[in-house]
């Protein structure tokens, strides 16, 4: 394992596509665009030497970073549903490579041409870095930081490639780097290390000493950090946990998927809920309303809010395969099968989640309380709304995991697709009634938990239409039980052989 | 010890019972033919006991190491090929076999020299060196049967492995699962095709949805289904109607058929009642050529104990 480059996979990759002629003329298309880049850089830089240095390292380097990423992403995105679709994954998952072992191999190996072409410029970028005044260390930081990012852009892909059928599928892996490069704007926000996700803040700030982005750092529990840290961070420990599901799953067959153990998933929901306090600026925190921060109220809700994805994605990562729930229901039948079984629906795990995620957001009152009063959190109101996602978010995975009972194609996808289609309708409705009797709206935009976040006063009289949507799921999810367990009821087939 | 030993094993699909509570037990050195229709659970029932699938209850040891506890240890006893499979077309034929060897753990002193012996085995020597991309058909799924040997595994489990071969490279697929069967290796293969096991099988299991109705050796099985063997008879001469009469007055004779200076009929008696018919035969002055009992194929047994599902 940790001699990776001896990787069975590793060396498949990089005999297939690394053979001596091949890599002979990726070797000289790499040098010869590096060439053009640098005439094209001249040309532009009117004979100074300094700025022609530094231009054509930014180019090399930014072209590094767009091919690396490209590459990892739609290799590693295509890598597990290729194998599954050409027939030959059955054949590895029966060799005696561990999960793990098989995971690095496919990291590395499969975009080990893109690595190649970023290798073939390297001594070019370091020998112009080093002319245009940028010093080794930070040449040498910049190259971590770009490992850093092409493995994590690289797990981003394998895990999705993990959980689809199909090799076109593998844009989910561009599509995991979209959304990492799409959090830059994040770097003016209060929480400026969510801008760490993408590279781009740490590239910036790395090369240029009197940039904005180095004048305003990135915090980290309070502490001004660089965003090359920050970065690295959010790649290391995100690509631990995506690190963490391929392993428990890459040798399993595909309809027996289970993402994390119930407590891992816990683990994942405090472990969002503590970057979310550990990247917030508390600079940006204000005892009472200003038009250049937050106060608790704001802070508040938002962390509540942040919470509707982080639950979500925690009974998504429980959600439980039909066959070990079938197993469990019948287990159950019989008095054996707990209710926090591994096994069993994943609805209760969704509660030490939420109960965790109020925990960090006490602490964080109790840890502010030399700055902002504590009795300025509206810590009561934050437990209601809290309550709400809860219930909500329970429902939701009640029905995916039905969903996920039935015999419906790409079960979950399509689930999913019917909770977004429930959230726009209610949403379409609600604006009508909004124009036809206001005083109704409540009730009907109630029937989602985003309304609870909206209302300022969740007493009785004035938040009806929280309290009244909130009733309603019980029944809903009471319903959705009902539902589940007619499904694990129904008895096996067995068809009947009469032997001759 | 039991090579492969499949405890209460069940698979469930949905609501559908695809394999029931099977319990087979095949012996070091067998060749263990599954045999059943489209869709009695075959190939469910052999990746299962290769591990590429959980079963929804039960255990799967091979060579005494359980496959789901575990996996990784028990891969080193098991090769496996499936009916269908492609290989990595961009790799030449021993770098496919090395990039195996070494993910079975193999010593690594011993792999070059177990990747000639290897394709001298499946008979590739000519395409050592050649890109996979450019073999036929029978080629490829030789080299598969030298993936799946190359680790020397205890186990083979082969699901289908001639379907979509020519006759020629069907041959040739035989005569090296004979010769890996004289090398000690237990085989459990899967057919559809009754008589690609013919002659090589030395158990059967017969599944029909997803039930094992019959599981044992071939020659116990056919022993105990058969009330009657069915022998076969030929003279010289114009002894016919003798051969007939004294056949006839036999009471554990039936289903006579002659046909010019031979014949065919059932016997329901021990092995000296037979020898005595024989000898009532020759005391005629019946010229008997030859007298002998036609062998049941594995398909005649298959109708026999099957409720004849289309094959």
């Amino acid at each position: 394992m940790l001699q990776f480059w001896r990787n069975p996979e590793l060396v498949r990759h990089v005999r297939a596509e690394m053979r001596p002629a091949r890599a002979l003329t990726v070797g000289m298309t790499t040098v010869v665009v590096c060439v053009l880049v640098g005439l094209m850089c001249w040309s532009s830089a009117e004979g100074k030497p300094q700025p022609f240095f530094q231009t054509f390292y930014a180019w090399l380097t930014g072209l590094q970073y767009v091919v690396l990423g490209f590459w990892c992403a739609s290799t590693c995105g295509q890598a597990i549903a290729r194998e599954r679709e050409m027939k030959t994954y059955d054949f590895l998952r029966t060799t005696r490579l561990s999960s793990a072992e098989l995971m690095v191999g496919k990291l590395l190996g499969a975009p080990i041409l893109g690595y190649f072409i970023v290798a073939c410029s390297l001594p070019v970028t370091f020998i112009v870095g080093a002319l245009g005044g940028f010093r080794v260390l930070v040449l040498l930081e910049n190259w971590v930081l770009l490992l850093a990012f092409s493995l994590f852009v690289g797990l981003m892909g394998l895990w999705g490639s993990m959980l689809v059928e199909k090799s076109s599928y593998g844009a989910m892996g561009i599509l995991g780097l979209a959304i990492s490069t799409s959090m830059f704007p994040y770097v003016q926000s209060p929480f400026p290390g969510f801008a760490g996700f993408s590279v781009l803040p740490a590239v910036l700030s790395l090369h240029s000493a009197n940039n904005w982005l180095t004048k305003t750092p990135a915090t980290l529990f309070g502490l001004q950090v660089p965003f090359l840290v920050v970065s690295l961070l959010l790649f290391v420990t995100f690509g631990a946990w995506l690190a963490l599901m391929l392993t428990r799953n890459l040798k399993k067959d595909l309809q027996q998927l289970s993402l994390l153990s119930r407590w891992q998933a816990v683990g994942l929901g405090a472990y969002c809920n503590l970057l979310f306090y550990a990247l917030l600026n508390p600079e940006s925190l204000y005892a009472k309303p200003t038009w250049q921060g937050m106060t608790p109220d704001e802070l508040t809700r938002l962390a509540v809010g942040f919470n509707l994805p982080v639950l979500l994605l925690v009974g998504l990562a429980t959600l439980t395969p039909y066959e070990k729930l079938k197993v469990w229901w019948r287990q159950r039948s019989v008095g054996e099968g707990s209710y926090f079984s591994p096994q069993g629906l994943p609805w209760p795990w969704l509660l030490p989640t939420a109960a965790l995620a109020y925990a960090f957001l006490v602490a964080e009152a109790a840890g502010l309380r030399a700055s902002i009063p504590f009795r300025a959190w509206p810590l009561g109101s934050a437990a209601i709304q809290l309550l709400t996602l809860l219930v909500f978010t329970t429902r939701d995975i009640l029905f995916l995991q039905w969903c996920n009972l039935t015999r419906m194609k790409k079960p979950i996808i399509k689930g999913i697709l019917f909770l977004l289609l429930y959230v726009a309708a209610v949403g379409i409705t609600g604006v009508v009634v909004e124009i036809v009797k206001p005083s109704a709206e409540g009730f009907v935009f109630g029937l989602t938990p985003y309304y609870a976040l909206t209302v300022s006063d969740l007493s009785w009289h004035t938040a009806a239409g929280v309290y009244f949507g909130l009733a309603l799921q019980v029944p809903i999810i009471a319903l959705l039980l009902h539902f589940i367990s007619g499904r694990l009821s129904r008895p096996a087939l067995i068809p009947v052989v009469a032997t001759a | 010890m039991a090579a492969i030993q499949m405890e209460r094993l069940r698979k469930e699909y949905d609501e559908l019972v695809a394999v029931a509570d099977m319990d087979v037990t095949i012996p070091e050195g067998e060749i263990y033919g599954l045999i059943g229709p489209n869709g009695a659970g075959k190939t469910t029932t052999i990746r299962m006991a290769c591990g590429l699938l959980d079963p929804t209850a039960g255990d799967v040891f091979v060579s005494g190491v359980n496959v789901y506890r575990e996996p990784e240890r028990a891969q080193e006893f098991i090769g496996y090929l499936s009916d269908f499979f492609s290989l990595y077309e961009d790799l030449k034929v021993w770098e496919y076999l090395d990039y195996f060897a070494h993910a079975y753990k193999m010593p690594e002193r011993e792999i070059p020299a177990r990747i000639d012996e290897v394709i001298q085995e499946v008979g590739l020597e000519v395409k050592h060196d050649a890109m996979i991309k450019g073999l036929s058909r029978g080629m490829k799924q030789r080299l598969g049967i030298g993936r799946a040997i190359i680790h020397r595994p205890k186990v083979l489990l082969l699901d289908e492995p001639a379907s979509g071969l020519d006759p020629k490279a069907r041959l040739d697929l035989r005569n090296l699962l004979k010769s890996l069967r004289d090398q000690g290796a237990t085989i459990l293969i899967s057919s559809h095709i009754l008589s690609e096991l013919e002659g090589f099988c030395t158990s059967i299991g017969l599944m029909e949805k997803g039930h094992m109705v019959r599981s044992g050796k071939l020659e116990d099985i056919t022993a105990s289904e058969s009330q009657f063997r069915v022998m076969k008879l030929s003279w010289i001469g114009d002894s016919t109607a003798v051969v007939e009469a004294r056949l006839r007055s036999n009471d554990k004779v039936s289903g006579l058929m002659t046909k010019g200076s031979e014949g065919v009929f059932k016997f329901a008696g021990s092995e000296e009642e037979l020898a005595n018919l024989l000898n009532e035969l020759v005391t005629s002055g019946v010229r008997v050529v030859s007298f002998g009992e036609v062998k049941q194929t594995v398909e005649d047994l298959y109708l026999k104990l099957s409720r004849h599902e289309v094959m």
